[in-house]
């Protein structure tokens, strides 16, 4: 029986690895072997209207081979349709974002879900499967508001961008067509995953449920990685010649320069961000619960949710250097613009909020170690953990060139401050980025053996290992920083923030066997209290959901933004009446205005699940009652 | 005092060579020396 499940388990698996793969291959099969012709032809001259004329039934020849792709168009601001009193721009921003955010949520809960169900299923836990399924009802209403805003921004580029919508949909044609149509495999996966929970209940039924979650993953993250494209597409643009004509080649198109560099840093990230959401759900279901068992319950789906927050924004930091790595080695003009240029200042702000969200996160652990009657032999040592956190997050916002005036300028003698100006370039940040997610991991450490008693022979000896292993790995990390970061060449500085992720790893890695093995058959000290905790505590949690939307907001805009005026970078200018760079305060003051909009949906779509729960006895009200 | 003493100064050791493979590794991976040299 076991062999059977495992098999289908496997086969399912086999076939989304598969239908992921074949997809460029049916890319390919609907290019239009153009290249000879796109390469020859001249480029169309440009039109207002960009729109290809229909190839006829016979063969087409080279002039219209290269008519089906015609050149990027030159626009004037006058192309651009207006509807009065709507900033096209501000639409258009706002409604894409709202749209990612939801679009994050949605496709991250159901990777976590498909975990936790599995963990049910092997520990036979049900607290698991119930909580997995509270999830699963949440995303059901985002799942729907994530449709209206994708509609929405659909309309708002055909309405406002008509030339630029066209131009790329020529492109991604086939892309576009087969994301509309995965919606539908998105849709009835979704809807028979969730309400047939209860009914796929018990033995092999389980195991096919477990394989319908495992389908909406693949299917959520083949929609994800489509739309990924047309994104990075405008970004780092590929298969197109200079002039902007397509050469066919849709799988070129697709597999452009930052795509891999952004599927990564979007999965990574959109996990983090998706338990730091459901996080802010059970902390509000936490405040709003009245009897002990409730708390109980929410307390531990919020501890559950603020763990895999932790467990994916531990490697998100690299996932975004990597992806920062990848828009300098495409552009160097665009790199230096992200954060050598004007939007340097929002990398600070995003430094003061991801520090936020490290400071929240182990302030909710340490809340959370009050759950245990051990945790006092732990307490004593927070205070060490939170001053290095303090520090590290002081130096991981310490700004490198300052915003003065020319009396400032002349006052300080540059545009940087004289000691601590070395502590704004990576080599610093980097340094403090690795000891907030050691010193976060060694919070988490100190949650886990709170209630625990070791009953090997080697617990002293165990410790002291692992203390020399984080007292070596954090000099290592302190000496890479500072001695290639200040007393060698740019490539070695660099290079070295690759091993400084490494010791990181291998910091986290070889603790977490140590202390698997050193706890092993452990005492409990006492069964957690769950529901034991500081209603300030949920606040933290809502404080991680909170900055968490910020802080995408305010990096979609400056991924999006580093591409200027352009459309398409270097192929399309962006000739719009607001193709220009707003100031960085104008800028923040939108992705506010999102990200209220955005929690004001999250608690209409909490909302719905408290009264969806509800079912008073009304007397007297239907017939039935008074006859 | 010594059953922390040694297994720390043991432990610390044996990760210290760890670490400093690794960054060797890395560095040679990237066509660079452990040491700066220009």
């Amino acid at each position: 029986m076991l062999t059977r499940n495992i098999r289908i388990i496997c086969g399912a698996f086999v076939l989304a690895v598969s239908a992921a793969l074949m997809s460029p291959m049916i890319v390919h099969s609907a290019d239009t072997p153009a290249q000879a012709a796109a390469a020859t032809a001249p480029a169309a001259p440009a039109t207002k209207d960009a729109k290809a004329p229909p190839s006829d039934a016979k063969a087409p020849s080279a002039e219209t081979k290269t008519a089906l792709f015609p050149p990027a168009p030159k626009l004037k601001a006058e192309d651009y349709p207006t509807i009065a009193g709507v900033n096209a721009r501000v639409a258009v921003w706002l409604i894409a974002q709202l749209h990612l955010w939801f679009g994050a949520f949605v496709v991250a809960v159901p990777m976590f879900v498909f975990m936790i169900e599995a963990i049910g299923m092997a520990t036979r836990d049900k607290r698991y499967d119930n909580m997995a399924y509270e999830f699963i009802k949440v995303t059901i209403t985002a799942y729907s508001l994530t449709a209206i805003l994708g509609g929405l921004l659909c309309f708002s580029l055909v309405l406002f961008y008509p030339h630029l919508f066209n131009y790329l949909s020529l492109i991604f044609k086939e892309s576009m067509f087969a994301y509309a149509l995965l919606f539908f495999a998105e849709s009835a996966v979704l809807y028979i995953y969730y309400y047939g929970w209860h009914w796929l209940q018990g033995g092999n039924k389980k195991w096919v449920h477990l394989t319908l979650g495992l389908l909406l993953n693949a299917v959520g993250l083949q929609l994800m990685f489509l739309a990924n494209a047309w994104t990075t597409f405008m970004m780092s643009p590929a298969a197109v010649d200079a002039s902007g004509v397509f050469n066919g080649d849709t799988w070129a198109a697709i597999h452009n320069y930052l795509w891999n560099p952004i599927n990564i840093h979007r999965v990574v990230a959109n996990v983090a961000y998706g338990g730091s959401i459901v996080g802010a759900y059970a902390a509000f279901k936490f405040l709003s619960a009245r009897k002990q068992e409730e708390r109980a319950h929410y307390d531990w789906m919020g501890y559950n949710a603020n763990f895999i927050a932790i467990a994916a924004l531990l490697p998100l930091p690299f996932a975004g250097y990597y992806l920062t790595a990848e828009i300098y080695a495409y552009s160097q003009q665009m790199g230096i613009t992200l954060m050598g240029g004007v939007f340097a200042w929002l990398f600070i702000i995003q430094a003061v909020l991801i520090g936020a969200l490290f400071l929240s996160a182990n302030y909710y652990l340490w809340c959370g170690m009050g759950r245990s009657e051990g945790a006092h032999r732990y307490n004593p040592r927070i205070k060490y953990i939170a001053i290095v956190l303090v520090g590290a997050f002081l130096v991981w916002f310490t700004p490198h060139t300052l915003v003065l005036t020319n009396s400032e300028l002349k006052g300080l003698g540059g545009p940087y401050h004289k000691y601590l100006g070395a502590l704004g370039i990576m080599p610093a940040k980097n340094t403090a980025v690795n000891f907030l997610i050691v010193f976060t991991f060694l919070s988490f450490l100190f949650y886990r053996r709170a209630n625990k008693i070791a009953t090997v022979s080697w617990a002293a000896a165990g410790n002291a290992a692992q203390i020399a292993l984080f007292t070596a790995g954090l000099i290592n990390i302190t000496i890479l920083g500072v001695y290639y970061g200040y007393f060698t060449n740019t490539v070695y500085k660099v290079a070295a923030s690759v091993p400084q992720v490494l010791t990181t790893l291998v910091i986290i890695i070889i603790s977490t066997v140590i202390d698997a093995f050193m706890y092993r058959g452990a005492k409990e000290v006492a069964p957690l209290r769950w529901g034991r905790m500081p209603d300030r505590s949920q606040y933290a949690l809502f404080l991680l959901a909170v900055s968490f939307t910020w802080l995408m907001g305010l990096m979609g805009y400056v991924r999006s933004g580093i591409r200027q005026h352009w459309h398409v970078s270097n192929i399309f200018r962006d000739s719009s009446p607001d193709a220009f760079t707003p100031g960085l305060g104008y800028a923040a003051s939108v992705v506010s205005v999102g990200t209220i909009l955005f929690m004001a949906m999250v608690i209409f779509v909490f909302w719905l699940s408290t009264i969806s729960g509800r079912h008073p006895t009304v007397k007297g009200y239907w017939k039935e009652q008074a006859a | 005092m010594n059953s922390h003493l040694k297994p720390f100064i043991a432990a610390f050791v044996v990760f210290a060579l760890v670490f400093l493979a690794l960054d060797f590794t890395i560095m040679k991976l990237h066509g660079l020396t452990l040491a700066y040299s220009h």
